[in-house]
């Protein structure tokens, strides 16, 4: 689900999100698959939205678990979230919860200058 | 009825049958072919039914636990053909393996023998090491064949023990919500909890609270299913008009005026972070209405905005969103206030009717369901609920609905 932008380095790494919708049908699988990225010493992790339209709560829940997981160990930056995404995410206040970018190159800036 | 074993025309002693000896009917009208078969199969530790003809044969299959037949195709009456396809017809409840004895070696009788169900074929004259060879391949087969039904039947009972649970909570989690229609002062709720499966993380109640005040809330637990259902049992016990009343009023009592909805919920947040170890959260709406001033105090966590619906029918969104519940420490809380006059109305939905979607995937949207309400006849809340659940069910083309669906109209009376 997880697609890495190529010609991005390691750090931060730069992945795209590649599903039109993050749901309870899928969201396990993503976890997974970022906790595996974060353990493997990803801790400075850009994720590039704009694939995703839809956005359910046990999606929300999923990145909010990531953002956990990090921690204080490393950075998250969220770019490319679509309308749909962030409605939700100004309901939710998650747009004062994450680090949201216009795009991929201010996310990944935001993130090296740190 | 009774069962007949065969002597074996060998004259051996019947030997005390092993604890599980397979039992094998054996077809034949040929008497001396049905002692020689018998007898092998005797020796070989099985215990052979005989039939002299294919009526005789569905007797001694029904009426014994027989998980293999050996027929001839050549009788009279009934032939091996006919045998075996009203073998297959029979409902036994076990599978009953065919071996069929041909007597010339014809490719087109073989084939015929398959169609009509038989398992495997032996031609005359029967020889002893291959029908050993035959009836061990058949009896490998029998025991696999057994022993898949006895795991179908334990998955078969664990699926109905659970879904008569499921079915148990989603009753208890029924009678856990409040009336679909109640008069509380001079407010009139109806509501309608309508769960995308058998239970639901949805939640919601409505409760005097003394005084001139009455409260509410609506809750819907992330995800749906038993989990979320769990949850939303747990919130529901939790927030009893005591609680409600306990957290919200300030605790001094010379202060009656220092409402704080916000209270309520960072008690909430503060109980389910401490409680959950996942990444489950609910979003929450809380309102209390304080009649004599026409004062409504909320706050907004998570939960989509309701829809205020003015008595001249100008409609405004309540709320600009906030933290859901038991999400991430140290979230903090807002109350906001409206007024809410006689003949206002206020619907409270959860995200199940605004995500619900149409086939090609477009959601139904604020839009759609700001048009809806505001179109809806004054006073006849029941019919703009059901009328919305149909509408609901029209978009999506879907009886079920993916997401818990809540609603809930509050309407306070004209003086």
């Amino acid at each position: 689900m997880l697609t890495k932008i190529p010609g991005s380095g390691e750090d931060p790494a730069i992945f795209s999100l590649d599903a039109p919708r993050l749901t309870a049908a899928n969201s396990p699988a993503f976890r997974q698959e970022m906790a595996d990225l974060i353990s493997a010493g990803a801790t400075r992790v850009v994720l590039d939205l704009s694939p995703v339209a839809f956005i359910d709560s046990t999606g929300l829940g999923s990145l909010v678990a990531i953002l956990k997981q990090i921690g204080s160990r490393g950075d998250l930056a969220i770019c490319g979230v679509q309308p749909g995404v962030q409605q939700m995410f100004k309901l939710t206040r998650m747009d004062r919860v994450f680090r949201i970018y216009p795009n991929l190159a201010a996310a990944s800036a935001a993130l090296e200058s740190a | 009825m009774t069962t007949i074993v065969e002597r074996n025309s060998f004259g051996e002693a019947d030997r005390a049958a092993a604890p599980a000896a397979m039992r094998i009917v054996v077809a034949d009208d040929d008497a001396s072919q049905r002692h020689y078969q018998s007898a092998l199969l005797r020796r070989m530790g099985y215990e052979p039914l005989v039939a002299e003809n294919g009526g005789r044969a569905l007797e001694l299959l029904q009426g014994s636990d027989a998980a293999m037949m050996i027929c001839d195709v050549d009788m009279p009456e009934m032939d091996g053909m006919t045998l075996a396809r009203r073998v297959r017809a029979l409902a036994l409840g076990r599978y009953v393996y065919v071996l069929m004895i041909t007597g010339h070696h014809s490719r087109e009788d073989r084939l015929a023998g398959m169609e009509a169900g038989a398992d495997d074929f032996m031609s005359k004259p029967v020889d002893a090491s291959i029908l050993a060879l035959r009836v061990k391949a058949a009896e490998r087969i029998i025991r696999y064949e057994a022993e898949l039904q006895a795991s179908r039947r334990g998955l078969q009972i664990a699926y109905e023990t659970i879904r008569a649970d499921i079915e148990a909570a989603a009753k208890a989690q029924r009678q856990l919500m409040p009336r679909e229609r109640a008069h509380i002062s001079s407010c009139r709720f109806s509501s309608r909890f309508l769960p995308s499966s058998e239970v639901s993380g949805d939640v919601f109640g409505y409760f005097p609270l003394g005084g001139d005040a009455l409260g509410f809330y609506a809750a819907d637990v992330c995800g749906h299913g038993v989990r979320a259902a769990l949850s939303a049992v747990a919130l529901a016990h939790l927030v009893t008009p005591e609680y409600f009343a306990n957290n919200v009023f300030a605790n001094d009592p010379q202060d009656p005026v220092s409402i704080c909805t916000a209270r309520l919920v960072a008690a909430l947040d503060q109980r389910f972070l401490e409680a959950s170890d996942d990444d489950s959260y609910f979003t929450f709406f809380g309102g209390i209405l304080l009649e004599a001033s026409d004062r409504m105090h909320f706050c907004q966590a998570g939960y989509p905005s309701p829809l205020l619906i003015r008595a001249d029918g100008r409609t405004e969104w309540l709320g600009e969103g906030g933290m859901p519940v038991g999400m991430l420490p140290g979230a903090s809380f807002d109350c906001q206030e409206v007024t809410f006059r006689p003949r206002d109305r206020l619907f409270v939905y959860s995200d199940g009717v605004v995500e619900a979607e149409s086939p090609s995937g477009e959601p139904f949207g604020l839009d759609r369901l700001a048009a809806f309400v505001a179109k809806a006849p004054v006073s006849r809340s029941d019919a703009l609920l059901d009328g919305l659940a149909a509408r609901l069910r029209q978009w999506t083309a879907s009886d079920l609905f993916e997401d818990d669906v809540s609603m809930i109209l509050m309407e306070r009376e004209g003086y």
